[in-house]
């Protein structure tokens, strides 16, 4: 036992159990131990235990402990400047995560990484954004990010596994988003990659790892799809579900196009010899009961619709539109036009939108919009004139603003609206300061600069809520005003 | 400008200051923007019809302004700094106007005022009896602690965990009535251990074992040496008037401005500045107190280095010391310190040799390496020599994130056996750790 843990063990009993024994003490304290006895156990504690607690501070020595050294590597890429370390500082201070995003997103494309004093603060927004943005962190971090981020746990995802060895040891979120990058150059190796470690997964992990293959999805994968409807779990089947639906030529698919064909009937005939006209004979076929146990729900859910017809919608939203053009023999343009001019089609117009959403079919978007429907799923599919001209429908239309500019980000490259529509939509948001406040730091990448000049036209029409709005103003223009700064120096 | 934009906006009173002190940095909120080597001046349109005129003090750090605001530095004053900070080039150079004149006149006759005022005679007759009043109740004080103290051995430090937070109060009151405050402080010290930690039972006997001595010390004091028997007072409490301290000779130095601590105690502020001499190669510890909104008489930014002489408090190798006369603040420069843990560690031995009653004592390591293993963190220098550093998670993620494992230069204060790192810097990246 140390000199000092002896002095706490008998501080600790007490001087009226354990007495003070010079030949407890080193020989160099000895002889003034000594000294002490005749006083009270309790002074000659305490003189003992003041002198040798002294004698062991003036006598400290270092540690040789052998520590391995751990260096950062040398930096491949070039730091950022320290004016975009400043406005760094002030985004990640003032909590501007979407910001923040644009600034990293800037970085990586200069070539360019941050310097390593904000690293940790990076960090912590790349925690709570990481699901988000997965992968920009890792981007500009450089070496010493990557060599950082071991000290804490919290940290591991920006090192994703890119070889077999990391990918037994990496943690969800790193397997997780290596899995999305494989689906899109080997999809097969990423399936069977999930198939390798499905049977020691929990339910929660099994439909995460199952999601990526939404990433990709084909034929291919069915089989292994049709395997996961066995699971346990109620969530992952219903997963496995929706995924087999996302393949065009699956089974099921398939099945369901088959009770599509036999349901609507096309029938020809001349009328006075002359004109021929096309009959659409509209009548469920079923065999069997089948198709329910694949959450085709038999029973409608409004007395307006029929239970037949509800079957019907519901097989139209699961089949891909381009089943019309071979089932009508003719165009997506005469489709559109046959299901919004012929009376025994237009009742399933929505469903037909929503075949469209689901296989993200960009070309039908463009044609269905002219059923006049209000959708903000389908402004995502749409580009460059189509969509704006869309986005400002919809906003006439009283649409959630969040949905139409969530559906008009484009991440990948986020250019500025055109100058009248965010006129309108700040116009629009405008009326309800309460609500869109928090948009704002969202969609300044999005704002042209020039719409601060005119940011003091727009006020809610009602009275009590310009206070806030007034506050609100100010948050805008710091946002563009940021957002500009980071422009300018990437 | 020898000031960095984070070191500015750490001189804000608060997070919300600092917000809009960046948003005036910029060049449209300032009708007039002006410099001199001494100062910067500027006009700056609010609420109001006249604009607010705003002053900073550059060699003295220090904020002047027209606005109604009650925090200070205001975001005007912090604003016309940042700006300054970032685009010098927007400022037009020139002579300071009357009404900065003015301004920088008054703050330096207010410490000549301030010089003479303190080198005013006092009443010696009043003064020794009062001190022989002291001196009863010290001693009546002290005899009751030493009764407490071996009351404490007597029945042993086991049950210690389990004693209320009032079990303290009753004899720190008593230290507080007998006048003697330091011991005051260490009593109320035992209160404030965290006794869920292992480490209680060290700390609890290292206060233990010092009460003691500096009690026991002070039985002696007549038979002291005159620099012991001062550090001894200064143990109990016995405060040298901020007069004595400034009327001594001062020392003139580049002082490095190293770290910058805040403590709060109930209503009270207390600012510790960590100061190292260039040329004297010492260390100096400026203490600044402060309640509420109270401003303090220096702004001291760690990262920096100021042009002043210092005046310190008696004692053995003294580090309390006080700002005689600041000239300028100027750029940081890397001090020398030890790039051997163990000659750190001799000097460290040396100084506690002499002076006993130091518990933590500051020092600059050159060129070590901060290492983790085991998921504790050590230094670790050249030779492979190590000691432990007594640092949180977060701060030490700092400092691997500027050095990245790689030699770096680090300020801290050291029980001998651990370090606290306060400060780290690589070249001229320089990084505070409050």
């Amino acid at each position: 036992m140390s000199l000092k843990d002896q002095i706490i063990t008998a501080a600790l009993l007490g001087s009226a159990k354990k007495h003070v024994n010079p030949a407890d003490f080193p020989a160099a304290l000895r002889p003034s131990i000594e000294t002490l006895q005749g006083e009270d156990h309790e002074t000659i504690f305490l003189q003992a235990a003041s002198l040798s607690l002294n004698y062991l501070k003036a006598g400290v020595k270092p540690l040789n402990l052998r520590l391995t050294i751990n260096e950062a590597p040398a930096e491949e890429k070039p730091y950022c400047s320290g004016e975009a370390m400043i406005v760094l500082h002030d985004l990640l201070s003032g909590k501007y995560p979407n910001l923040t995003w644009f600034w990293c997103k800037r970085c990586r494309e200069a070539g360019q990484i941050v310097q390593p004093d904000l690293l940790p603060e990076l960090f912590e927004w790349g925690v709570a954004t990481k699901k988000q943005w997965p992968g920009l962190l890792s981007s500009v971090i450089g070496k010493r990010g990557q060599w950082l981020a071991q000290f804490s746990p919290d940290w591991q995802f920006v090192n994703i596994p890119e070889e077999e060895a990391e990918w037994e040891t990496a943690g969800l979120p790193q397997r997780i988003s290596f899995l999305k990058k494989l689906r899109l150059s080997n999809p097969q190796e990423a399936r069977e990659k999930i198939a390798s470690v499905w049977k020691e997964e929990n339910a929660a992990t099994r439909q995460e790892l199952l999601e990526t293959l939404s990433t990709g999805i084909h034929k291919d994968d069915e089989a292994f799809l049709f395997q996961t409807l066995n699971d346990k779990s109620l969530k992952v089947k219903e997963l496995a579900w929706q995924l087999l639906k996302l393949i065009p030529d699956s089974e099921i698919i398939l099945k369901y196009r088959q009770i599509l064909q036999d349901s609507f009937v096309v029938t020809s005939n001349k009328v006075l010899g002359l004109i021929r006209k096309t009959n659409i004979d509209v009548r469920l076929k079923l065999e069997g009961e089948e198709i329910f146990k694949t959450g085709i729900q038999n029973l409608s859910n409004d007395k307006r619709i029929s239970d037949e017809n509800y079957i019907l919608m519901q097989l139209i939203g699961e089949v891909p539109p381009a089943f019309w053009t071979s089932h009508f023999n003719t165009s997506p343009e005469e489709v559109v036009k046959m299901f919004a001019s012929r009376d025994e089609l237009k009742k399933f117009q929505p469903s037909l939108v929503q075949a469209v959403i689901k296989f993200s079919e960009k070309n039908w978007a463009k044609l269905v919009v002219s059923f006049g429907t209000n959708s903000v799923a389908l402004l995502s599919l749409m580009e460059g004139v189509d969509k704006i001209s869309y986005a400002e429908y919809l906003l006439k239309g009283n649409s959630n603003l969040n949905d139409i500019v969530n559906a008009l980000r484009n991440e990948e490259k986020p250019a500025e609206w055109n100058y009248n529509f965010s006129r309108q939509l700040i116009s629009a948001m405008a009326q309800d300061p309460y609500t869109y406040a928090n948009l704002f730091e969202s969609i300044a990448v999005y704002l042209p600069a020039a719409i601060v000049n005119d940011l003091d036209k727009f006020f809610p029409s009602e009275e009590w809520k310009r206070n806030y709005w007034q506050k609100t103003l100010g948050q805008i223009q710091e946002y563009i005003r940021l957002k500009e700064k980071i422009k300018a120096i990437f | 400008m020898s000031i960095k934009e984070d070191q500015i906006i750490a001189l804000a009173p608060d997070s919300s200051s600092a917000k809009s002190g960046k948003e005036l940095a910029v060049v449209s909120k300032w009708q007039l923007r002006c410099s001199s080597d001494k100062a910067l001046w500027g006009h700056c349109q609010g609420s109001g019809k006249l604009p607010y005129q705003t002053q900073v003090d550059l060699q003295n750090i220090a904020f002047k302004c027209s606005c109604p605001s009650r925090k200070f530095p205001c975001k005007h004053g912090l604003g016309l700094l940042l700006l300054y900070s970032r685009d010098p080039g927007a400022f037009t150079v020139t002579d300071e106007p009357d009404w900065v004149l003015d301004w920088l006149n008054k703050r330096n006759e207010k410490v000549t005022k301030k010089t003479d005022q303190e080198s005013k005679p006092v009443d010696a007759e009043a003064q020794a009896k009062r001190a022989e009043s002291r001196a009863k109740k010290v001693s009546g004080g002290i005899a009751d602690l030493q009764i407490w103290l071996r009351d404490l051995i007597r029945n042993g430090l086991i049950n210690l965990p389990e004693r209320a937070y009032e079990y303290w109060q009753t004899p720190a009151k008593r230290m507080v009535d007998a006048q003697a405050p330091g011991l005051a402080s260490m009593v109320k010290s035992l209160g404030n251990i965290n006794y869920f930690q292992e480490t209680w039972k060290a700390e609890v006997l290292n206060l233990l074992t010092k009460m003691y001595l500096v009690s026991e010390a002070y039985k002696h004091i007549d038979t002291l040496p005159d620099d012991l028997a001062q550090e001894v007072r200064n143990q109990i409490g016995f405060t040298q008037s901020k007069e004595e301290v400034i009327s001594q000779s001062g020392v003139s130095d580049t002082w490095v401005v190293l770290a910058r601590t805040l403590e709060e105690d109930e209503q009270l502020t207390v600012e510790r500045n960590w100061l190292f001499g260039l040329n004297t190669k010492r260390f100096a510890l400026v203490l600044q107190f402060f309640v509420n909104r109270q401003v303090p008489e220096f702004n001291l930014v760690p990262g920096t280095a100021i042009q002043a002489e210092l005046s310190f408090y008696k004692g053995i190798l003294p580090l309390r010391a006080l700002i005689k006369k600041q000239n300028n603040t100027g750029l940081f420069v890397s001090p020398e310190g030890f790039g051997s843990i163990e000659k750190a560690m001799e000097n460290f031995s040396a100084t506690v040799t002499q002076n006993p009653f130091y518990d933590l004592l500051p020092v600059i390591f050159n060129q070590v390496r901060f290492l983790s293993h085991e998921k504790l963190y050590f230094l670790v220098d050249m030779d492979g020599a190590s000691v432990k550093a007594r640092i949180s998670d977060a701060k030490a993620i700092r400092i691997l994130a500027i050095s990245g494992g790689k030699p770096c230069h680090i300020f801290a204060l050291t029980s001998g056996d651990a370090a606290e790192p306060l400060a780290v810097w690589t070249g001229n990246n320089f990084i505070s750790l409050p």
